[in-house]
């Protein structure tokens, strides 16, 4: 999406495009691996990524930061996903572990740790987990922290939006009856022995998002950050994040795919003429910059929110439109290349297959819908 | 780019002929639901063992999907996915002992004489299982029904029976179509287009055949068929008039594969690009006479558009199974899923629209069939055709008389009797909705599944995420449905009576 506001989003705007086109220029796309694993994942990205100012751009200015704000976190995402939505899933991530760890400043365990991401360069320090929808499995279980023999125990089902070996801490977000909530973190090596295979997603190649079934973790006690009412409110600032990044990535996404096929509308010839110039293809392209305006439009106006309360809920609403937005965006992008767009040749095919994977990660939509998944 | 596209009409309503002013019984009020009576006094014209058969393929299919498709189908995707030339021989090897290959091959011929319902049908259970394995074998189909188009008994002879007859030894022969071009997409199956068409694949005249020239891309089957239904044209500079169909076999000298590609979905069934550089066709292998290709074409479409709407409510029910099966599994806590209204009302929403979709393939099916049945299913025909001798079939003088321009003219006489320019219009309309509508339902109800799965569509024990992938295809291939909507407004034309 075009950015249009003066100042200094506006350069930062422009840092992310620079991202973005070296991530064009130098990460091959690689269709239909396997998710990344841990040992094949290319830290050069977060070299990258930090040498342009963006991997702890949302920390405050005392920790290494420039405090981006939340439109314009959405803006970053927007066109890193544009290059490719796999490398701005890694960065939802780490922004998410940030944003819930900047909210608990006031903590000196929190404040040592953000102390560190300021003078360590090129490092994934933080990633997120969440349970998986907020539903059991017949053979999973809810997530829950126990007390057994006067020691905590973790259990449960977490999608983890990034391999726990590539972060040293894990921020996990359990929300839980009556209001409250728990967040945790913990090292991040400590799980790695919970990993399932890793989502067997169709799309993020790049992003290594893995499952988690914990099961009976002693918790140390320094782990957990914040419980009950306050819990919840941290764990409400990881979901806002969540839906925040995940959002900016799809429209991102999106966009990338409508502008492939304006370019091809604009080169093929059909029945004599360019296909452009056929009406019900004007009207697909046009359909889709409506769609992909409104999408951002509901995203930008979540994002500029002060009440954190009010926020989530837009935020929320934000991600299930955009979901829906840039579904339709991607199946009729792939429609106007036809045969092509179904190939592997303009890259559509994975822009749809990373749109799926995105829109698919938090849970059931008819549960968002109605807010069960919170 | 020219600013004037809004004065250049796909079609122009006033000047397409009401050819259905000489037939009513093809054009009663074909929006406001009088072709219902159409239909079911089409119905009435068939004899039961139509309908017997068509319980029987399904079921056949149905079995065979769900012992060898469902176990190895996530496999095959993902074995595809690393591999684009892998293609599962030993499942299609199985196939043969279920009769698909020869399901449309007439009885006289050796095979099952069934028609476009029984494929549809077939195609659609196929696809509950894995929708690849389904274009596979619809495909197939086609491209056998595009030979027995010809209405060439020796060709027949030489070219379609000896698929029956592998098959009941093991081994599958596939049949493949090839019309799209690299350049040429929506307006090379539209014969209204094709004059303004950038076709590159020529034929030329040669003493005893034709030597072909060219490309074609995206073929299905194309790495692994032994024959292909091929459109070419004689002459560059009038394509329309030129357009024909050839039957040409893989194995022939200058015939290459090219790129074999790598698609999103329905990776079981390989799409490839056909090279042919001076590929000597023999006189006999031309299909119909010349320049009938666009006609032919439209017949064919007819019939194979029904199917591949039929694949996409395939996609839609595996979505649907997986996603009830899910929902009784899980819970929340509130209890279990399935017994939630946020889930039931959706569920019920797919149900009815798989329902509704189906019927639209059903009908259409059935329309194009009394074609077929009309051609060489009456029992009169039937009983000519077994009687010809199979050692006369294969001679040369057979072969001269039966190949001439004489013989193919009445054939083709014949054709047009059989097919009149109002009946294909009404079979051709009810074609381009039941392939819109089934793959939109295919698209619409996996999208939908997968999104109330959340991560748990991608899990292999629900395929949901891979019948997403697959459904997509059937909304381009067979024409994009923007050009099967095309052909839908300009068949709606030409039978509409205000």
């Amino acid at each position: 999406m075009e950015w249009d506001e003066a100042g200094e989003r506006s350069g930062f705007a422009q840092t992310a495009a620079k991202f973005a086109n070296w991530i064009r220029k130098n990460v091959p796309a690689q269709p239909d691996l396997q998710p990344a694993v841990a040992d094949q994942f290319n830290k050069e990205i977060i070299k990258q990524a930090d040498e342009a100012g963006i991997l702890n751009a949302p920390l405050p200015e005392r920790f290494g930061g420039v405090g981006l704000d939340a439109p314009a976190r959405a803006m970053v995402l927007e066109k890193i996903a544009g290059a490719r939505a796999g490398i701005a899933m890694i960065l939802v991530s780490h922004w998410a572990g940030l944003g819930a760890l900047t909210s608990l400043v006031n903590d000196p365990r929190v404040s040592s740790w953000l102390s560190e991401s300021a003078s360590r360069k090129s490092d994934l320090l933080y990633g997120v987990a969440v349970p998986v929808a907020a539903f059991d499995s017949e053979q999973g279980i809810p997530a829950q922290a126990q007390e057994s023999g006067g020691k905590r125990k973790l259990s449960g089902d977490f999608i983890c939006l990034i391999h726990p070996l590539l972060v040293k801490r894990l921020v996990i977000a359990m929300p839980e009856e009556k209001g409250s909530g728990r967040l945790l973190c913990l090292a991040g090596k400590d799980l790695a022995g919970f990993c399932q295979d890793e989502f067997p997603g169709a799309g993020l190649e790049e992003a290594p998002i893995t499952r988690l079934a914990i099961r009976e973790f002693e918790v140390p006690d320094d782990a957990i950050l914040v419980e009950g009412g306050p819990g919840l409110e941290r764990v409400n600032v990881i979901w806002y994040e969540l839906y925040l990044g995940l959002s900016g990535a799809m429209i991102g996404n999106a966009v990338s795919a409508k502008d492939a096929a304006w370019d091809y509308a604009n080169q093929r010839i059909q029945t004599g003429r360019l296909i452009i110039e056929h009406q019900e293809v004007r009207r697909m392209l046009e359909e889709m910059n409506i769609m992909a305006e409104a999408a951002w439009g509901m995203l930008v106006s979540a994002a500029g929110m002060a009440d954190p309360k009010m926020a989530l809920g837009r935020m929320r609403r934000a991600f299930i439109f955009s979901g829906s937005a840039c579904e339709k965006i991607c199946l009729d992008a792939i429609q106007v290349l036809g045969g092509y767009g179904y190939m592997e040749d303009y890259g559509l095919e994975r822009r749809l297959r990373d749109l799926k994977s995105i829109q698919c990660l938090l849970g059931s939509y008819p549960l968002e819908w109605i807010g069960e998944n919170i | 780019m020219s600013n004037n596209y809004l004065n250049q009409p796909t079609t122009a309503f006033d000047s397409i002929p009401q050819a259905s002013e000489s037939n009513p019984a093809y054009s009663n009020f074909p929006i406001s639901g009088g072709e219902v009576d159409n239909l079911f006094e089409l119905a009435r014209r068939f004899p039961n063992s139509y309908f017997q058969k068509l319980k029987e393929v399904r079921t056949r299919a149905r079995e065979f999907a769900d012992k060898y498709i469902r176990p190895v189908a996530g496999e095959i995707d993902r074995k595809v996915a690393r591999d684009h030339s892998y293609f599962s021989w030993d499942l299609m090897k199985e196939a043969c002992n279920y009769r698909f290959f020869s399901l449309i091959i007439p009885e006289a011929f050796d095979g099952q004489g069934a028609g476009v319902l029984h494929m549809a049908a077939m195609a659609e259970e196929l696809a509950v299982g894995c929708a690849g394995i389904a274009s596979t074998i619809g495909v197939h189909s086609a491209g056998i029904s595009c030979g027995l188009l010809s209405l060439d008994p020796y060709v027949l002879e030489k070219y379609i029976r000896p698929v029956a007859k592998a098959e009941k030894k093991g081994e599958p022969i596939l049949w493949g179509g090839a019309v799209t071009e690299p350049w040429a997409g929506t307006d090379i199956w539209d014969e209204d287009f094709l004059d303004q068409a950038k076709i590159v694949t020529f034929a030329k005249k040669v003493p005893g055949g034709y030597k072909i020239t060219g490309r074609k891309c995206f073929i299905s089957n194309g790495s692994v068929a032994r024959y292909f239904a091929l459109a070419a044209a004689l002459d560059p500079k009038a394509v329309r008039e030129s357009w024909t169909i050839f039957l040409v076999d893989a194995r022939s000298p200058g015939f290459s594969i090219g790129r074999v590609e790598h698609k999103m979905g329905q990776r079981a069934s390989p799409a490839a690009e056909l090279i042919l550089e001076d590929v000597l066709v023999p006189d006999h292998c031309k299909i119909g006479l010349a320049g009938k290709a666009g006609w032919y074409v439209s017949i064919y479409l007819a019939g194979s558009r029904g199917p591949v709407g039929a694949i996409g409510i395939g996609c839609a029910r595996r979505s649907l199974e997986c996603l009830m099966e899910w929902a009784r599994l899980k819970k929340n806590r509130r209890g279990r899923l399935i017994d939630q209204q946020a889930i039931q009302l959706v569920i019920a929403r797919m149900s009815g629209e798989i329902a509704s979709a189906r019927m639209l393939y059903v009908a259409s099916a059935l329309a194009c069939d009394l074609i077929f049945y009309e051609m060489i299913g009456k029992p009169l025909h039937k009983a000519a055709l077994r009687l010809l001798p199979k050692s006369l079939l294969a001679k040369k003088p057979f072969k001269e008389i039966v190949g001439s321009d004489r013989v193919k003219k009445a054939a083709d006489g014949f054709l047009a009797k059989t097919v009149p320019e109002d009946r294909l219009a009404f079979i051709s309309r009810l074609a381009t909705a039941a392939k819109c509508i089934g793959s939109e339902t295919g698209v619409r109800v996996s999208g939908e599944a997968a999104r109330i799965m959340g991560p748990d569509a991608f899990d292999p024990r629900w395929p949901v995420e891979k019948a997403y992938r697959d459904a997509k295809l059937t909304m381009i291939y067979e024409g994009t449905n923007q050009a099967n909507q095309i052909t839908h407004f300009k068949d709606l034309a030409r039978t509409w009576r205000s």
